[in-house]
């Protein structure tokens, strides 16, 4: 009875960590760590998605969040929320937000005054087609 | 220390005593009346005797059947008043059989022990303690009697019960994991989030903010045949143009200035890395769509394309500023 209580744990120990690989098989495509490479972050989720930008830039004192979206259908109904969110006290929080909507796709700019010496980031969270997606941006520094 | 007079002694007392014993029991035995029992009623009281005690038992197969005295079966199997017990077993022997005042005699109980003996050591249980078949109260008896002895170990026990909580645990949210792109998909933001030097190759250093790009110059120089420009997307830091052919498939191509991640449909795709202009892009196809991500001119380009993936690069290579 020991020997088959073990056997059970065993397949159950080898079960678990065989299914918590699949996961990792998920995204296990190598990422070479060329100029191109190191600049982009490819993932792979969505069924009904291209492509989601969430983009940040800035000139002077003034800030450029952005969000791009590309659903593979045209007539897939886009609505979300884009952030621009600024670093304080060890957290990222939010300053201000713009509703987004589109079809089939949609690029939108917006642009913000901030503070110098503080770091801002973008992020958007949208549906598209009932699914859900997030992006977020890298910081940007004033 | 005692002379050797003194141990010749003591054995001469202890021989004495024995040859008393073994004479009184003799004058007990000549003293009760017996009855002899059937031989039709001998596997009566052979099977009676197999159902006796095992001490019982043995007082009379040492008697009947090796000869042994009351104080000799005393010695061999470390019992005190052999002779008594004998004395019980007859009696009540006598009474099962139906030999009220008497007591069965010498020759019946010998050939009854015989047989008895016979029939005890012709028993071949072994089949069934090799494989025993308990009753299902029995076993669960024993199982009770397990877990009795197991919880003794109070923290052993509980050890064992949270170790099985947390794999089935796991075990349930990897088959959910691997069910599930919404739910993969949460996980995973908030593994990058939580862990970005592990999950993310956006470049730690942000001191050089990209700003808005120059679009008027730039041209896409080749466009597969039967797509046509339809909206061409402008922001501060990327530009977008989007074509459209007769038969509703389409293509964008997306130029920006920034180091933002690009976030491209990947799953199950077969990623390629091909040279272009002294970089090295990427390309793949998922879904029916061709994928193609490069840097260009201090840029990044990304393309995706319902038509060929050497349809995508001859767009990107002809992309001009």
């Amino acid at each position: 009875m020991n020997l088959k209580n073990a056997g059970i744990k065993a397949v159950a120990l080898a079960m678990g960590v065989g299914l918590m690989a699949v996961p990792a098989y998920a995204v296990e495509k190598p990422f070479p760590t060329s100029a191109v490479a190191s600049s982009q972050w490819i993932t792979p989720f969505w069924v009904d998605v291209n492509e989601v930008i969430a983009d940040i830039s800035s000139s002077g004192k003034t800030l450029y969040p952005e969000v791009y979206i590309k659903a593979k259908s045209t007539s897939a109904k886009i609505t979300g929320t884009l952030y621009l969110e600024k670093y304080s006290s060890g957290k990222w929080k939010k300053v201000t937000s713009w509703s987004i909507s589109g079809t089939g796709s949609l690029l939108q700019s917006e642009s913000y005054s901030g503070s110098s010496g503080t770091s801002y980031r973008t992020r958007v969270e949208a549906e598209v087609g009932g699914e859900s997606v997030d992006s977020t941006s890298v910081t940007c520094k004033l | 220390m005692s002379s050797p007079f003194e141990n010749v002694m003591q054995g001469a007392c202890r021989q004495s005593l024995y040859n008393e014993f073994k004479a009184c029991s003799q004058d007990i035995e000549n003293d009760d009346p017996s009855q002899s029992v059937e031989d039709n009623e001998i596997t009566t009281l052979a099977r009676k005797i197999g159902v006796l005690p095992t001490e019982y038992k043995n007082i009379l197969f040492f008697r009947y059947c090796f000869g042994f005295s009351a104080i000799d079966t005393e010695k061999m199997l470390q019992i005190e008043n052999a002779a008594g017990k004998w004395r019980y077993i007859l009696k009540m022997l006598s009474v099962f059989m139906g030999v009220k005042d008497d007591v069965i005699d010498e020759s019946s109980m010998k050939k009854a022990a015989q047989l008895a003996l016979l029939q005890y050591t012709a028993y071949d249980d072994y089949e069934e303690q090799r494989n025993p078949r308990y009753s299902r109260a029995f076993r669960r008896k024993l199982k009770e009697i397990g877990s009795a002895q197991k919880s003794s170990n109070i923290i052993m026990l509980i050890a064992n019960r949270v170790a099985i909580f947390v794999l089935v645990c796991a075990v349930s949210f990897c088959t959910v994991l691997a069910a599930n792109a919404q739910v993969r998909e949460k996980f995973f933001h908030w593994i990058v989030e939580t862990f970005p030097q592990f999950s993310s190759f956006i470049p730690q250093s942000d001191d050089e903010n990209a700003g808005p790009g120059d679009w008027s110059s730039v041209q896409i120089g080749y466009v597969p045949e039967g797509f046509a420009l339809v909206n061409r997307l402008e922001g501060k830091a990327m530009v977008v143009y989007e074509y459209s052919s007769g038969d509703g498939r389409t293509i964008s191509v997306l130029l920006k200035t920034t180091v933002s991640p690009i976030q491209l449909d990947t799953e199950n795709a077969d990623i390629r890395e091909i040279p272009m202009e002294n970089q090295t892009a990427y390309t793949w196809e998922a879904d029916g769509f061709a994928y193609l991500v490069w840097q260009w001119n201090g840029m990044q380009g990304s393309i995706v394309a319902e038509t060929s993936s050497e349809e995508v690069l001859k767009i990107a290579e002809n992309i001009k500023k």
